[in-house]
């Protein structure tokens, strides 16, 4: 089938990779050789397009390689639908076609899932590209502070977190006094508000999340 | 190109449609476009990273400095085409306008009286000051010769499409099944009538027990959520069967239309009605309303109705019931790549690169 009708995607080659089938999905990292764009997979099976993503999730594996800091993440669903069409399946670059990946399907799941709320929908929708903790976000925050100073770094963290711009008053106060260590002073002060803990799913967005403020740069390192 | 509709934060329609403009102009190597928003020129890099985020933040924080730097000067000699209304007229040798629709003119009783004013006061002169006009449906090309006296010659049809992540398309098509909803997707304003749904509970209230209402897209004006729950309220729906999501990301709102057992669309007026659009490239259908625009845009998905005539509508909504139940599954992630190829949003450029080539 190949990639033709997936143009415009916005990824860049892979050239390091570690995919393996695990609980029934394709998980691991893909990282291209540099640059700010994340890198594309597509899950093929009899030639069809199952399944086409991003590496843009937080791999621990990536991490302790010194791969993007670990925003090269992986997860490709749909292996019940490769079940349906094949016995094998493959996974390829997005923007090479390189095969990354030819491995056995597993048996299908069977598992029947409880239909999602429409609620349950959305917050599906807006995990991809989220990290795990709000202390994920701190090399971030810290170079935004050192690249681009105090207001910025404090926007960002309001962004990022809140989806909204930081509150005037608290930039004021913290421009005439700033807190020693500020960027975890910011990203702990809104992580442990209230407005933060109410929010759907407490989500924190990673560096390819839209929601994602901070300066991007480093990733890139 | 004049790309002011880009500096809000979030993009939704008109927005959304001038991004793709703009991004088809910046990537057009046969053309040497240059952009500004009101007088200040956007230089590419700023323009690509406002594409990149989908928001007009960057724009916001880098565009003062920029024009007291001097910013460039678009030189008079150029052809200029002003994407959403002119902050300029008559200042450059060729000037073109997209016009979405006349509706704070045709039909004011939707929209708020400052809003009115400004497009009142700015219209004429836009029209009058044009070279050419690119009107997003037939409906408003229509509407502008009819009020404005345009001739032939000067109106063309540029056609809206839509921009779908296959990513999004993917990630929505392997969710597990999702509870029955309909969708109602635009902004909280009168002019959507969105009130025709809860008024439709009256006369069918079980449709809140097979359905949840889901009322997508940001607050806008007229305090319209507040008349919703109440009309919901006095159709004795509980409030968990009706959710406003606010404004919703391209990908939130992909798996949203995807999963809805069908789309509904009461608009009074639409200068095009791209949600139409979208649920129809996703395999949904539309109950659409058949004022303006709208049975243009996907008349094959879409089971038209009179917006001002309750019986029709649920005429329309029974016949949506029934064909969802027979409908197939889902389409394949294929179909659907296809599909948004098809529509793609980059259709609505070439009359306009036309235009500003010939000279």
């Amino acid at each position: 089938m190949g990639g033709g009708t997936v143009s415009r995607f916005g990824t860049a080659p892979v050239v390091v990779h570690d995919l393996a089938v695990l609980d029934n999905r394709i998980v691991g990292h893909a990282a291209p050789a540099g640059g700010p764009l994340p890198c594309g997979l597509r899950l093929e099976a009899d030639g069809a397009i199952i399944a086409i993503t991003r590496a843009t999730g937080f791999s621990p594996d990536a991490a302790a390689r010194g791969l993007r800091r670990g925003w090269c993440g992986v997860t490709l669903e749909g292996l019940d639908v490769a079940a349906a069409l094949a016995d094998s399946m493959q996974v390829y670059c997005v923007t090479s076609d390189r095969l990354l990946l030819e491995t056995a399907v597993p048996a299908p799941s069977f598992v029947s899932d409880a239909p999602l709320t429409v609620e349950g929908l959305l917050d599906a929708m807006r995990r991809e590209g989220c990290g795990i903790t709000p202390a994920s976000l701190l090399p971030f925050a810290q170079a935004t502070l050192r690249r681009q100073g105090l207001h910025a770094m404090l926007d960002a963290t309001y962004r990022t977190l809140l989806g909204r711009a930081a509150d005037a008053d608290v930039v004021a106060a913290w421009q005439a006094d700033p807190p020693p260590e500020a960027a975890q002073a910011a990203i702990a002060m809104i992580a442990g508000s209230i407005e933060f803990r109410d929010r759907p799913g407490h989500m924190v967005p990673g560096p390819f999340h839209p929601q994602f403020a901070y300066d991007r740069g480093l990733i890139d390192d | 190109m004049e790309i002011g509709a880009l500096i809000g934060e979030a993009w939704t329609g008109i927005p959304n449609v001038v991004a793709i403009l703009a991004e088809a102009a910046l990537h057009d190597p046969a053309i040497d476009w240059a952009f500004m928003i009101d007088t200040i020129m956007v230089p590419p890099p700023l323009l690509e990273r406002m594409l990149a985020d989908r928001s007009g933040a960057a724009a916001v924080a880098a565009l003062p400095a920029q024009a007291w730097a001097g910013g460039g000067v678009v030189a008079r000699a150029a052809s200029v085409v002003f994407t959403h209304g002119k902050p300029q007229r008559g200042r450059f040798a060729r000037e073109a306008i997209v016009l979405y629709d006349l509706s704070p003119l045709l039909t004011p009783q939707f929209h708020e009286a400052a809003g009115i004013r400004h497009f009142a006061d700015h219209i004429r002169g836009d029209i009058e000051t044009s070279d050419h006009i690119f009107c997003i449906s037939r409906a408003t090309a229509g509407d502008v010769a009819a009020y404005f006296g345009v001739p032939p010659d000067r109106l063309s049809l540029i056609l809206p499409g839509v921009r779908f992540d296959p990513a999004d398309l993917s990630a929505a098509r392997l969710l597990p099944p999702v509870e029955p909803y309909v969708a109602i997707i635009g902004t909280l304003e009168p002019r959507k009538n969105g009130r025709l749904m809860l008024d439709h509970l009256v006369r069918d209230p079980d449709f809140a027990a097979r359905y949840r209402l889901v009322f997508a897209g940001r607050d806008g004006w007229l305090n319209e959520k507040a008349r919703l729950l109440d009309a919901a309220a006095a159709a004795g729906v509980a409030t968990d069967r009706i959710l406003f999501t606010g404004f919703l990301t391209e990908r939130e709102k992909t798996a949203l239309l995807m999963h809805a057992a069908f789309c509904v669309y009461p608009s009074f007026f639409e200068g095009y009605g791209l949600p139409v659009l979208e649920a129809a490239v996703l395999g949904r259908l539309t109950v659409c309303s058949n004022s303006s625009s709208l049975p243009e845009v996907a008349p094959a998905t879409s089971l038209l109705f009179d917006p001002l005539d309750p019986d029709d509508f649920a005429r329309a909504l029974a016949e949506a019931e029934w064909r969802t139940a027979e409908a197939p599954l889902a389409p394949a992630l294929c179909h659907l790549l296809e599909q948004a190829a098809t529509a793609d949003a980059a259709r609505a450029y070439p009359p306009i690169a036309r235009w500003a080539a010939a000279q």
